[in-house]
Parts: C-alpha cells; structure tokens; sequence
C-alpha cells in the first residue's frame, strides 16, 4: 500500500495548513464583522479586503449574462480569480475551497470505510464509470438553465458560497438557510456514489476554472530519466483524488488542481512542479534520504 | 345511489385540489415549489436603497451577502429558499428594523455586482390603509408622525385629523411602519417598481 512509505509529505502539509486557515476564515469574518472589524467581508462568492474586491468567476459571468449590463466593478473583481487561474491553474479546488476540505476528508473517511469494511484492495472510484467528460455538459446546461430561469443558479448551491452564507446567516441572524441541505447532499453523494464526486463531475465552478488555467505556468511534470518504469505509485488512484495519472502526463492536463500529493508520494523526486517548463520545488525535499 | 355516497364522492377536481392540498401543508418541498408557481402575485418587495429594478435583481445579485454585513443596524437580510430564484437577494423588513438611511450608504459602497446602485436611492412610498389606521376610525394616534425624519414634510395632518403623506418627499425608509402601534401595521411602504425602461 502506498501508505506504507515513509516521507515526508511536504507540500500536504502546507496545502493542509493553507485549506484549515481558509476554512476557520470563512467561519470568523462574520463574527468579527459583528464587534465591528470591516477590514475582510464576505467569503469566497465575493470576497472584499478593504477596497480590493474578489468575485466568483462564474457567478460574475452568469450574472453579465443574465442582466445583460456591464458593470465595471463586477469585471475588476472577476479579474483575481481569473489571473490566479490563469497562471496558477485550478489552484483554488485544491489549496483554498473550504468544500475541498471536507470533501477530503469524507474520501478518506470512504477510502478508510472500504479497505475496513469490503474485500476491495483499491478501491473503486465511483459505483458505476463517469466520464470526466461530463463537466463540460454540466457547465452548458447551468449557464443555459441560469439564463432560462434569469437568475445566477450558481450562487443559490455553491458549495464554499453556501458555507460562507450560512456562517453569515448564524452570526447574524442565529438561524441556518435551506441551502445547507445542498453541502449535506454533496457530501453524502460523494461518500456513498463517487469518490469527491461533486468536484470532479459536477462543480461548474471547477470546470471554469479549468478552461481559464488551460495554458497555465505552474504544471505537474515528469522527469522520464528519473522515473522507475516498473514503479506505479502514482498511477494508484488512491494518490490522486482527482484520479488522474501523472505518469501518463495528466498532470499538465486542464483537470489537474496543482495540488501536489502525487509529488510528495514519488520516492524517486521524477515528479515536480514546473513553472514555464522549468523544474522548481521546495529545498526540504532533497534532504530525504 | 344513496345521498351520503353521494356526498362522499368528489369530482376529479376537487379531489386533486383536497390531494395537494394536504400534500403543501405536509411536505415542505411540495410549498416551495408552489411558492415558486405564485411568484407572480406575491406581494412586493421592500429592497434596500439604491437596488436594481426587480426584473434583474435577481440575475444581477449573486446572494454575496455583503450588504447585510455592512449594515450597522441589521436593517438588511437575506431572503431564504422559499423566495425561489430570489433566494438571497437582500430586502428590508421594516416591521423588525428599518432602513436608517446613512449618509455614505455602505451597502451601496460594498456591492460589487452592481445590485445596489447609487442611482434610484428611494425605497418606496408609505400608503395608510384608512380601515386599521386609528385616525380614520375614531382614535387619536401620531406614532408615525413623531418617529418620522421628514415629519411635516412627507407626512402631515390635514384637518379632520387625516394623515396625508407626500410621495415626493417620502424616501420609504419604513421607520414609520416600525412605529405603528397597529398589527399588522396601518401604514405600510409600498416598494418602487422601476421597470428597466424607465432607466
């Protein structure tokens, strides 16, 4: 099992840390809005610091679409997501989306459920064959039902805009909305039917982000001279929530988030981060033995 | 066929009607659906200064709750899923706190989808429903004249102890249908309709 080899798993440890921040966040702004702090308002639909606005690429397009009139402050706080997509690719999946979190652990919790409880030896990543196509279908049908119906169908169930909406709402308010019913819908989805099913063959938002990071900088790659052909630790869907294999060069595919687990369980350092085609990386890795 | 069967039989109509009935009174889904259906003629609402017109409110709002943060007085909420495609837009309701009218409008500054606009900042128009007010039915009350900012401007007594508001003048902050001793309340704000024509 993959587990079994001991290394230091550099990059989880910083992108843990990161996803736990951002999620505690979400949690405290309300609550430091309320005594009276306006520095941070909002959550990751739109999200305000001081003056420097960050708005949800897709709910920004949808709404342009919808209302059918340009708004200059919308289009300005679309542009930070979108550069970071751009450059860095679909780095908010898996680094910054507090759903990304929790989705983690509900497929470690399945992952853990199934190794205890079935005879599988790996596995399997969803109870019947998705195609990874399906995000593009699902992206169409949201922005046209969203232009049919005339309102953002988006903002009502995304997932890091409900859980920052609904810490709004029990700060404020001291009640939960209906829409928390969506989080526990996804969850339960992701724990019985597709391992993070929600992010991988549903999320819109995801898929936007994956058009927007198609030519991105910063890419997964493999070093062929260093990779052990025989080795298939990475090919293992268990290291790759996502399900990709960066063996077979999906990690520069438009799916990959840049989340870097399948650089910290490569024994032999043949994956690496790239930025423009350059290897680049954390110092701490070549001190493993 | 006897008369009580015949009582206890029920067309088609009146059996679907009697079925779903029960069926939004059990199931809370099945209630917003319907609520989605009556959206039509559901009685309008208060949003809060600056909004956008009704027809693209919703579109233009991405339910960010921004607004409602940066209201001081929590005159601001968020409507929940039983608005149906309104879900999340902000409105005012006055009855539980009313628009205090800032000076620099911090929910107009915060919004960054163009929701809430320093364009149309006039709320709405009070209207006094003559059969609960008690000036019209014997009594002597002056609550809404005394909380009102504009009193004597936007309201004020006509002889014969009528009140008479001035739609000009009245910007439809709704203090005067928090203060209404009446419930539910006698003076009511009626909420602007700009169409987008008119923009």
């Amino acid at each position: 099992m993959a587990n079994k080899i001991k290394k230091k798993r550099i990059y989880f440890k910083y992108r843990r840390t990161i996803q736990i921040v951002s999620f505690l966040f979400l949690l405290v702004v309300p609550f430091l809005n309320l005594i009276g702090f306006h520095l941070f308002n909002g959550w990751y639909q739109s999200l305000g610091v001081g003056y420097w606005f960050i708005a949800s690429p897709l709910e920004s397009f949808e709404s342009f679409l919808v209302s059918r009139t340009f708004f200059l402050t919308l289009f300005v706080s679309f542009l930070t997501p979108f550069f970071l997509a751009f450059i860095l690719g679909r780095v908010f999946c898996s680094w910054l989306c507090p759903f990304g979190l929790l989705s983690e652990w509900v497929s470690d919790l399945r992952q853990w459920a199934y190794r205890k409880w079935s005879h599988y030896h790996h596995p399997p990543e969803a109870l019947f064959r998705i195609p990874r196509w399906i995000v593009w279908i699902i992206l169409s049908i949201e922005i046209i039902a969203s232009m049919v119906v005339g309102t953002s169908l988006f903002s009502i169930y995304s997932p890091p805009g409900v859980i920052g909406r609904e810490a709004m709402r029990l700060a404020f308010f001291h009640i939960f909305g209906g829409e928390i019913i969506f989080i526990l819908i996804f969850l339960t989805f992701e724990l019985f039917i597709a391992r993070r099913g929600f992010c991988r063959y549903i999320c819109p938002l995801g898929s936007t982000l994956s058009l927007f990071g198609g030519k991105r900088l910063l890419k997964v790659e493999l070093e062929p001279a260093k990779c052990l052909d025989i080795c298939k630790i990475c090919d293992n869907h268990e290291i790759c929530t996502w399900g990709l294999m960066p063996k077979l060069g999906e990690g520069s595919s438009i799916y990959c988030t840049n989340c870097g687990d399948c650089i910290d369980i490569c024994p032999f350092d043949a994956l690496r981060f790239s930025w423009k085609g350059k290897p680049i990386g954390l110092s701490e890795k070549n001190e493993r033995k | 066929m006897s008369e009580s069967k015949k009582q206890a039989q029920l067309n088609r109509r009146e059996f679907f009607t009697l079925g779903f009935g029960t069926l939004k009174e059990k199931v809370p889904i099945a209630s917003t659906v319907s609520s989605l259906r009556k959206r039509q003629n559901r009685r309008p609402i208060l949003r809060p200064p600056g909004s956008a017109p009704e027809e693209i409110l919703a579109a233009k709002c991405t339910s960010c709750g921004d607004c409602v943060v940066a209201c001081e007085f929590e005159a601001i909420r968020l409507l929940d899923h039983r608005a149906g495609k309104y879900q999340g837009t902000p409105a005012v309701i006055p009855r539980i706190q009313p628009c205090l009218y800032c000076d620099d409008f911090p929910c107009v500054e915060v919004c960054k989808e163009g929701a809430l606009t320093k364009e149309f900042l006039k709320m709405g128009v009070a209207e006094i429903d003559t059969k609960r007010c008690l000036n019209y039915n014997g009594g002597w009350c002056d609550s809404c004249f005394q909380k009102c900012p504009f009193s004597g401007e936007a309201i004020r007594f006509e002889p014969g102890m009528h009140l008479k508001i001035d739609p000009e003048s009245c910007t439809g902050c709704g203090i005067c249908e928090h203060a209404c001793p009446v419930s539910p309340p006698a003076i009511r704000i009626i909420p602007m309709e700009i169409t987008p024509a008119q923009k």
